[in-house]
């Protein structure tokens, strides 16, 4: 049925004159729709940030009213330096940070060596060890900080920065190497070759010709370990009882919070995202459509 | 050839800290978890016994932190002493032991941990209570403490019943017995609260003719001459010494209206004394000329375990003893008082017995001696297992049955399966509707991308704080239908009441955050596609919808299952959303897993929540692989 109607349809398309006008004014109208649905899904994805942020700069006092407006009145930090001034809310900041950082260098430093082996080496058990690093991201990470917090307690390591930078540190290193890999793939072994004709060193063709190529690359990658870092909660607030990141300090406490607090909270968590989903958003695509392949 | 030959070691050394790093951080807690899941031993155990006794025989064993109900319990007291005795107090409680069977055995107190206020059963929860006096105001108090914040003011008069019990020992050595009470305040609102019992009147009681209490707790008190009419004085204070308002003749039944517990420092005893009211007349009668009500009634025969001193007066004091209660010797009880002999619960219980030969002997024994046999005086007591000693190690399915017995858990499970039955399909159109726009080299593309990968940076928890101002009471929703004019009252779309609407809060959420991780795999799959496929498709005239069904989405299939399986077992992590936008509201598996691991500090049971979900995220993987296969067989034969 299909095939004869499409048949159908490119015979009048070159047939007829006029019609091929039509079908070009058909071609702007979708043109056109596809611009409308664009700009749609960009206001479902933008609105509510819109919308957490204008209470997060509005009065704590306009915030627990109940008037709520679309474009605010006035704009003030009242409200941001409420929950920056609750008891505890800096130093979780600071702990946060301290976590990705730490998180971050470790992944990195770890999975360089990884993400090049399998992008530069062809040796027994690649394959292999390839897809266990891809089998590791399919399990139920978080989970896992369970078990880990009683090894931790005996450890001494419990209810430190050192125990959530750990977990998360295992949470993100999968992710990196494969990342890794592909940004290393994406330099060709060719120039590796050429620098060692001209006398290089394999560590100085290493240092001088690949690093450079490959940091932008690694860079993005870090930036993704240190958002993931900084956003998770689960092992954060199994791992920890006082030493707290910002987002387990926010979980703990939204029982007893106001809404000024929970409003401002939100809003504060989302900023890095903002900012480093921005700086690596090039990298993106080729760094999930690696890992997903 | 040769080289072949020569195992280069360099790769493995550069894997070789992310194999060992994943191997401590994966393989291990996995294993870990499994082994915490079925593990038995190690724990603390609680011995519980068959009588209240250490030396009787062990029925069974309880974990630490196990809830237990208190039936009954009893007080053993090792050596006794004019005003203190060192003793015991033995619980018979019901829980659940170490397998998770429900056993009913004797625990000592000293390693239960008593829950305050319980809520009362039986008899005392029908009982209809006063309050006095009338034209005064009673303030009901949220929690069993004067200082405590008040709950509402209820005008005298009212009558209610009682909902909840318990026992406050204050500084002074004594307890203060303060009861729940619902009623409806001054501006005609239910409210609930706590006030001494002392506030309220009980019931109605009968004066017990004086005769049958040879025991009078205040020494002023006249007693009726032989061969007169037993006269009971009613006085106008809570006080022998003030006037009387009148008399009452016994086995009149009248009402009381309010008590009144009045320490006697210098004699060491507690008066108690009620407000009563009968024949016209109003005043204040000690509870010795009371009956006991329901909760005791006079003559009611009980038998008790060991064997007591009874006293002439309700005090442990050697000079006072008149005999020894006996083992298993039915008494009757007919009296009650209180006392202050420098032990927190002071309750004495007059009682009458027949002793060996056959001489009824009347006097004074400690409540707490009496075994009764309708669950002791503190019915519903409930109490949590807090000490024990270390078992050994075992293997045992308790912490499964445990997960799967609690009452949130299938409530969990199918919340949890819900919200992904639901969340996927709308991410997964969305998801290719986004790749799709994404791929129309739109002018701005790069905007459009960046706008769109956004909530790939944001947490679950960001997540559910930015939704729940949308659909919290004074949230976005709530003023847009105000304004509109729609509602006049804020709508409570998070509530237990509205779970329907909660789940649509938490799936508007998820689709918000989560989408875009799959848009991101679908757009790396779409690049993949040869342009020339999906042009030749418009060449022959297919349109949008034929041609996303025809090519684009058989070739994309590969990425979806991908996306499919990650989607799937994230979904099984998500709780922070849920716990910020409906609170306790709903529940899924891994909320769960975290409120044993923090609230109820049941690591093992969080472990098993752990093994579980690992389990159902591999199970689930190797069904959408399955199911992928047996499609492309079949699209081959």
């Amino acid at each position: 049925m299909t095939s004869i109607t499409s048949e159908k349809q490119v015979a009048t398309r070159h047939e007829l004159g006029p019609e091929q006008k039509r079908a070009l004014l058909q071609r702007k109208i979708k043109r056109a729709t596809t611009y409308i649905a664009a700009i749609l899904v960009a206001i479902w994805i933008l609105l509510p940030i819109w919308l957490i942020g204008i209470l997060a700069f509005s009065t704590p006092d306009k915030v627990r009213s109940g008037e709520r407006f679309i474009v605010p009145e006035e704009v003030t930090t009242e409200t941001m330096e409420f929950f920056l001034n609750v008891q505890g809310i800096q130093d979780a900041v600071i702990r946060s940070v301290i976590v990705a950082v730490i998180t971050l260098i470790l992944s990195t430093l770890i999975a360089m060596p990884a993400g090049y082996a399998i992008s530069r080496y062809i040796f027994p058990g690649r394959d292999a060890i390839r897809l266990g690093i891809l089998a590791v991201r399919a399990f139920p990470v978080v989970i896992l900080s369970v078990p880990m917090a009683v090894t931790f307690i005996n450890l001494g390591l419990i209810n430190t920065v050192w125990a959530v930078a750990l977990m998360h540190t295992a949470l993100v290193l999968p992710t990196a190497v494969l990342i890794i890999a592909s940004v290393f793939a994406s330099v060709p072994y060719e120039l590796e070759e050429a620098a060692r004709v001209f006398g290089c060193s394999p560590q100085q063709a290493f240092r001088r010709v690949v690093m450079p190529l490959v940091i932008p690359g690694i860079a993005a990658s870090s930036i993704l370990t240190f958002v993931t870092s900084w956003n998770e909660v689960f092992a954060a607030v199994i791992l920890t009882t006082t030493e707290r990141t910002l987002p387990a300090v926010i979980l703990v406490r939204l029982g007893q919070s106001e809404l000024p607090f929970k409003f401002a909270g939100g809003f504060f968590m989302v900023i890095p995202s903002l900012i480093f989903i921005f700086i690596i958003r090039r990298f993106l695509f080729n760094m999930w459509g690696q890992v997903s392949k | 050839m040769e080289r072949k030959k020569r195992i280069n070691w360099t790769p493995y050394l550069l894997l070789l800290p992310t194999i060992l790093y994943l191997l401590i951080f994966f393989a291990w807690p996995m294993a870990k978890a499994f082994q915490l899941a079925i593990r038995g031993g190690g724990d603390a155990l609680l011995e519980i016994r068959t009588q209240p006794n250490a030396d009787s025989d062990v029925l069974g064993e309880m974990l630490i932190q196990t809830p237990l109900e208190v039936v009954e319990h009893q007080r053993v007291i090792i050596s006794e002493t004019s005003f203190s005795a060192e003793d015991e107090r033995w619980f018979k409680v019901t829980g659940d032991d170490k397998d998770g069977n429900s056993i009913t055995g004797w625990a000592a107190q000293n390693q239960l941990t008593l829950d305050g206020p319980t809520r009362l059963e039986g008899e005392q929860r029908r009982r209809t209570l006063v309050i006095p006096p009338e034209g005064d105001t009673l303030t009901l108090y949220a929690e069993p403490d004067a200082s405590s914040s008040i709950a509402g003011e209820v005008a005298g008069g009212e009558t209610g019943n009682p909902i909840g019990y318990t026992q406050v020992a204050t500084d002074d050595g004594y307890d203060i017995e303060w009861v729940q009470i619902r009623l409806t305040d001054l501006n005609d609102e239910t409210v609930e609260g706590w006030t001494p019992i002392s506030t309220l009147g009980m019931g109605q009681r009968t004066v017990v003719s004086s005769e049958t209490l040879p025991f009078l707790p205040l020494d002023s008190i006249q007693l009726p001459q032989a061969g007169e009419i037993p006269q009971v004085s009613v006085f106008a204070q809570p006080n022998s010494e003030s006037d009387i308002v009148g008399t009452v003749t016994p086995n009149t039944t009248v009402t009381l209206t309010g008590r009144q517990l009045i320490s006697d420092e210098e004699n060491r005893r507690i008066d108690d004394w009620y407000r009563v009211a009968a024949d016209g007349i109003e005043g204040w009668l000690p509870i010795s000329f009371l009956d006991q009500g329901q909760g005791i009634s006079q003559s009611r025969e009980v038998r008790q375990q060991a064997s007591y001193t009874v006293y002439s007066i309700p005090t442990i004091d050697e000079e006072a003893a008149i005999d020894t209660l006996p083992t298993e010797t039915p008494i009757t009880l007919s009296g009650y008082g209180i006392t202050l002999d420098g032990l927190p619960t002071s309750g004495w219980n007059y009682i009458t017995f027949v002793d060996e030969n056959g001489e009824a002997i009347s006097g004074w024994v400690r409540r707490d001696n009496i075994d009764y046999p309708l669950g002791g005086n503190r019915p519903g007591l409930s109490a949590v297992v807090s000490g024990g000693t270390t078992s050994e190690s075992s293997l045992t399915l308790s912490n499964i049955k445990r997960m799967v017995n609690h009452n949130r858990f299938w409530e969990a499970f199918r919340t949890t399966f819900l919200l992904i039955i639901i969340i996927l399909p709308i991410q997964f159109t969305l998801a290719i509707i986004m790749a799709l726009l994404l791929q129309a080299r739109l002018k701005g593309g790069t905007v459009f991308l960046y706008i769109y990968a956004i909530p790939l940076g944001v947490s679950d928890l960001a997540t559910g704080l930015i939704w729940y101002s949308i659909f919290t009471q004074s949230g976005y929703i709530n003023a847009f239908l105000t304004d509109l004019g729609l509602i006049d009252q804020n709508y409570v779309f998070l509530s237990a009441e509205n779970r329907h609407w909660m789940i649509v809060a938490v799936v508007l959420a998820e689709v918000w955050r989560a989408t875009s991780i799959v848009m991101v795999i679908v757009v790396s799959g779409l690049q993949a596609i040869p342009g020339e496929y999906i042009e030749a498709g418009e060449v022959f005239g297919a349109n949008l919808w034929q041609r996303i069904r025809y090519i684009i989405l058989p070739l994309l299939k590969p990425s979806l299952q991908v996306a499919l399986i990650l989607r799937t077992i994230l979904a099984f992590q998500v709780f922070a959303v849920i716990l910020a936008i409906t609170g306790q509201g709903l529940t899924v598996l891994s909320a769960e897993a975290y409120s044993w691991y923090s609230v109820r500090s049941r690591e093992e049971v969080a472990a098993a929540y752990a093994g579980l979900i690992m389990l159902l995220s591999l199970g689930i993987s190797m069904f959408y692989l399955r199911a992928v296969r047996t499609q492309e067989e079949v699209a081959k034969s």
